[in-house]
């Protein structure tokens, strides 16, 4: 397939702070990528590199096979870009904040007021279009920035943790738009939502502290557990603390952690866990759950040091 | 369609949105300036001419000049610091050069439209300077001190980003033109020493410049275009300074 956007060991730091560090990837066009990581990971400063918000000190980023240094412009007009903040200009109202954006991005009067009547009624603010954005609900903050960053039509849509504030229904509307829309439209988006990112992505990049940790599809990262399991043992009483002194001796239960009743550990080999269930029936055991290693469970491991 | 148009859209919405307040603001400044600085100060300064007719020159150049400076730097502040509209505007496909004239503009238009109003108000005072040429020539020189307030504005406005700060650096700068360079109070009051400093600053002729056309005076042009100079300095100045802090994170 076709690559929408690179990066090429691009790098940027602020002071003594790297913000990336010799960041290189690839997505193709017409498929949703996800950034995931944990807060000042990096997640947003890859997004707003992308759309020129900020620069990079080293490497090379092409958008469409254009050079977002050589030609900010072109690959700036290519791109819908929704931020995590509210950034909205509340001296005007929904529909011009809207409107306005598009314009700026090319759109004729005309073609600007109808797509922004467009994606006001398919997000469900019609009546709101008349109002100033000052001091609107949060959740319909992020709509209208949602439908800002379409308004143009732009072949590449980057999202900052484009649910966030959002009431079920908007994100459920959301999702079910960018569902029909990445056909034909490159789509990144950051998120912290693990069940997003498994349901919505083509493929994921986990990012730790400026670098990518590790980059494919969903089955390809779980894959890489090699069929590790996430066991969650609940117990009516406190297990005493020789009980987790026990635990450690057992060689293959990996990150033992007991979180007040509930104790949550890893292992490949069910006749550990058998170990472990029949230590933990001494100990007020009330309740147990397994699971196979999810994308919540990888990015523990990545990113506070390993699952082993 | 190039992106300025809808820029200069945006100023003309939030212009409707405010204009009752804006108009009331424009009209009350010079009525104001004039009450509370011009008359008790005709009490106390002696001149061959009236007092209240020279010092008009002081009522267009304080109301449109702080009206460009404020309108230009508070708009810059505000996307960049308060709102954060800046990465709404910069994710656009337009330059940083694109924005500052936008900005720039805003505060010549709230600038000139300051200085239409004040030069009605203060006619009803004196009607002396009012013949066509000296009307095209008051205007001109007016439109040059605006574009250099408007300027300064979107520089400072850029690089301030301290509310305190920026309220303390907008009462110096009000504070010097009105009392600091002859807006008032006659240059003749002024020390020598004071003197061979201040009249270095091209604004310091340009401001002169107003006054004298009140007086059927000379009209120092080499102090009108310095000042066009100084402003296109400031302008580059801006432009680079833009560079610095528009993409920096």
């Amino acid at each position: 397939m076709e690559a929408s956007i690179t990066l090429k060991a691009v790098g940027k730091t602020i002071g003594k702070k790297t913000l990336l560090a010799d960041l290189s990837f690839g997505v193709e066009k017409g498929s949703t990528f996800v950034i995931l990581g944990e807060n000042g990971s990096g997640k947003s400063v890859i997004l707003k590199l992308l759309v020129g918000l900020i620069e990079k000190d080293t490497g090379s980023v092409y958008i469409h096979g254009q050079d977002i240094s050589a030609r900010g412009l072109e690959t700036r007009s290519l791109c819908g870009y929704m931020p995590q903040n509210i950034n909205l200009d509340e001296d005007l109202t929904i529909f011009d904040n809207i409107s306005i954006h598009g314009q700026l991005h090319g759109l004729t009067s005309a073609e600007a007021k109808k797509n922004t009547l467009h994606w006001a009624n398919l997000l469900g603010f019609t009546q709101f279009l008349k109002q100033s954005s000052y001091n609107q609900a949060f959740g319909l903050q992020r709509k209208i920035l949602f439908a800002r960053a379409l308004v143009h039509d732009p072949e590449v849509l980057l999202l900052d943790e484009p649910t966030t504030g959002m009431d079920p229904h908007s994100r459920s509307t959301v999702w079910n738009i960018l569902d029909k829309l990445h056909y034909d439209k490159t789509i990144i988006f950051a998120t912290q939502n693990f069940t997003e990112a498994e349901r919505y992505a083509d493929r994921i990049a986990i990012l730790h502290e400026g670098n990518i940790k590790m980059d494919g599809t969903l089955e390809r990262l779980i894959e890489t557990t090699h069929g590790l399991t996430n066991y969650r043992l609940a117990f009516t009483k406190e297990p005493p603390k020789e009980f987790m002194v026990q635990l450690e001796q057992f060689p293959r239960v990996l990150r033992p952690k007991l979180k007040g009743l509930e104790l949550e550990f890893y292992s490949r080999e069910r006749q550990q866990f058998f170990n472990v269930l029949r230590l933990a029936l001494e100990h007020n055991l009330s309740d147990l759950d397994t699971s196979i290693c999810r994308l919540r469970d990888l990015f523990i491991g990545l990113t506070e040091g390993g699952l082993e | 369609m190039n992106p300025i148009i809808p820029l200069f859209k945006r100023e003309l919405l939030e212009f409707k949105k405010h204009a009752f307040s804006i108009i009331l603001f424009w009209v009350l400044t010079p009525i104001i300036i004039h009450t509370l600085l011009a008359i008790p100060l005709s009490r106390l300064i002696t001149m061959d001419i009236r007092y209240l007719n020279w010092s008009a020159a002081g009522v267009w150049i304080t109301a449109a000049g702080m009206v460009a400076f404020l309108q230009s730097a508070t708009r810059m502040r505000k996307i960049q610091f308060e709102s954060q509209q800046i990465d709404a505007l910069l994710k656009s496909p337009i330059s940083n050069l694109d924005l500052i004239i936008v900005n720039i503009s805003r505060g010549i238009m709230y600038g000139m439209g300051q200085f239409l109003v004040a030069i009605v108000i203060t006619s009803t005072l004196n009607h002396e300077y009012q013949s066509l040429g000296n009307m095209l020539i008051i205007t001109l020189q007016m439109f040059t001190l605006i574009l250099y307030f408007s300027v300064l504005g979107t520089l400072i406005g850029m690089l301030i980003s301290n509310h305190i700060s920026f309220v303390n650096v907008s009462f110096i700068l009000f504070l010097g033109v009105t009392m600091g360079f002859g807006n008032f109070i006659p240059l003749k009051y002024y020390p020598n020493s004071y003197l061979s400093v201040i009249n270095t600053i091209p604004t310091t002729i340009a401001f002169e410049n107003v006054r004298s056309v009140i007086l059927y005076g000379p009209f120092n042009w080499a102090g009108f275009f310095l000042t066009l100079i100084g402003t296109i300095l400031i302008c580059i100045i801006t432009l680079i300074v833009s560079h610095k802090v528009f993409r920096k994170i």
